[in-house]
């Protein structure tokens, strides 16, 4: 474990705290550790760290905070950002030190990050969610192939799960947004 | 006329069809016009901008700029409703996301279009009084848990609409449709939205303690203005109840379902489960059964 701002990482050349404010758009330093957004957050009970804690590791710059669960698993819900007293938007500082951390190999909840990666695959491929073929992908993420089948079943007979999704009619003008210039900059850095 | 641009949404085609065909049926009963936006495509939801933000400004902002052509822009679904009005906040200040959109044949013009979800479209719709005589199959004697959910009311700056911590709208509805609205804690509590598929037990245990709520407070239907939230609260409660601790099941409808009854809509278009609607037609009679002994 390594705490501090002098640890180095391949894909970045300035201090972990700079590269999350610059990800974030936040300042991780406005923090003084009141621990409100803790204690409205519905996600802290099952996590390692609590979103508070966090901020802490993120303004100590500390490769910890790339190690965390909580990071991965924030749910976005926005109850911290409203009651922040600083305006400090966790959901967006926990986001950009996931992408972080993905690009310096660690995941440490491989299912939430599949998640966002086969929902987007689904969005990009088609223009619109398919929810079917997501939740089969999910399902393979997590091992957890009979799960859901109580619910899945039925509301496929229903016709509720179509097999074959709507696809938009501009497909290859929206696929050209995942590509755009800005996108590219941060993603590929 | 007047009339919307009308975002449905990736769910609304498919495991919240009811959803979409009340809302139709509730919006034509007021005269209110919902005009589909053409093509449109998926908002990005509440995963696209943890993978990238620009990206998911870029794909949202394609819709905002599709509805310009019709009006301001209304969602049924909650997550659609954030992601598209974050988007049009990012696309007010960020010239490099409208320039990605213009390159690909996507003019945005800052201020054209406005977002709303379909409860502050419906709310509005109230205050100006377009209710009035029409609430002919009132809800009567039934009580509805409003549940707002997250991205209804949050974050307030960006979502702009009713109080955050204490939201009403939707309780004036049901207000509005006869039906009596209790006062609960978890209106805006999350239900976990998509994190079902990645941590079952944290999200089962989030929505029993919502549901818990809901039961406690007496209610007899939590209404939903989400095809998320709706997911998560209707499924599995009987598993709950034996491995979670929920103290007993209870129905979970749209609210636009509950205000497409009290306005006579189609009942093929509010589609209710008949379980649901018995129970609505037991609290009219038990409220027609006490005026007549009092
Ligand atoms: S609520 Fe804001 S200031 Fe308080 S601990 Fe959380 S992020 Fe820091
Ligand atoms: S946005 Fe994330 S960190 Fe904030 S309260 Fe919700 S789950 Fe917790």
């Amino acid at each position: 474990m390594v705490l501090g701002a002098t640890a180095r990482f391949k894909s970045i050349d300035v201090d972990l705290k700079k590269e999350i404010d610059r990800l974030s758009g936040q300042k991780v330093d406005m923090c003084y550790l009141c621990g409100k957004c803790t204690a409205g957050c519905p996600v802290a009970p099952y996590q390692d760290i609590p979103p508070h804690i966090v901020l802490r590791l993120a303004q100590w710059g500390s490769s910890k905070v790339l190690e965390s669960k909580m990071i991965w698993n924030c749910v976005a819900c926005a109850t911290c950002y409203t009651r922040c007293p600083n305006d400090v938007d966790v959901a967006k500082v926990c986001e950009a030190i996931t992408q972080i951390a993905k690009r310096e190999g660690i995941v440490a909840d491989p299912v939430a990050s599949a998640l966002r990666e086969k929902f987007v695959e689904s969005v990009k491929n088609n223009g619109r969610v398919h929810e079917l073929p997501l939740a089969m992908a999910m399902k393979v993420a997590t091992k957890d192939y009979l799960g859901d089948l109580d619910v899945g079943i039925p509301m496929f007979f229903q016709g509720k799960f179509p097999l074959f999704g709507h696809q938009i009619k501009d497909l290859n003008n929206f696929q050209k947004l995942f590509n755009s210039k800005k996108a590219k900059k941060e993603g590929d850095k | 006329m007047q009339t919307y641009a009308y975002f449905p949404g990736c769910s609304l085609e498919t495991s919240a069809k009811e959803y979409d065909t009340s809302t139709r049926a509730v919006f034509d009963k007021l005269g209110i016009g919902l005009k589909e936006v053409p093509d449109w495509s998926c908002c990005g939801s509440s995963q696209a901008h943890k993978v990238d933000r620009d990206m998911a400004a870029a794909i949202a902002g394609r819709n905002l700029v599709l509805a310009s052509e019709i009006g301001d822009i209304v969602a049924p679904c909650a997550s659609c409703f954030m992601s598209l009005k974050e988007a049009a906040v990012e696309l007010e200040h960020d010239s490099e996301i409208r320039d990605t959109l213009k390159e690909n044949g996507l003019e945005y013009l800052p201020g054209s279009v406005r977002v709303i979800s379909t409860v502050e479209a419906a709310h509005n719709a109230l205050e100006k009084g377009m209710f009035e005589g029409k609430i002919t199959k009132p809800l009567k004697n039934l009580k509805v848990a409003s549940y707002y959910g997250c991205l209804l009311v949050r974050p307030p700056k960006i979502a702009q609409f009713d109080d955050v911590e204490n939201p009403m709208s939707m309780d004036r509805l049901m207000e509005a449709a006869g039906a009596t609205p209790v006062k609960w804690s978890h209106k805006t509590e999350c239900c976990g939205n998509a994190y079902i598929m990645v941590d079952k037990d944290m999200t089962l245990n989030l929505v029993r303690n919502i549901l818990n709520a809901a039961v406690s407070a007496g209610a007899d239907v939590v209404a939903a203005a989400c095809p998320l939230c709706h997911m998560n609260l209707v499924m599995r409660q009987p598993y709950m109840m034996q491995k979670y601790g929920l103290k007993s099941e209870i129905p979970i409808v749209y609210f636009s379902q509950l205000l497409g009854t009290a306005l006579n809509a189609d009942e093929q278009d509010l589609d209710i489960d008949g379980e649901v609607m018995r129970l609505i037609n037991k609290r009219r009679q038990e409220a027609n059964e006490v005026k007549e002994v009092g």
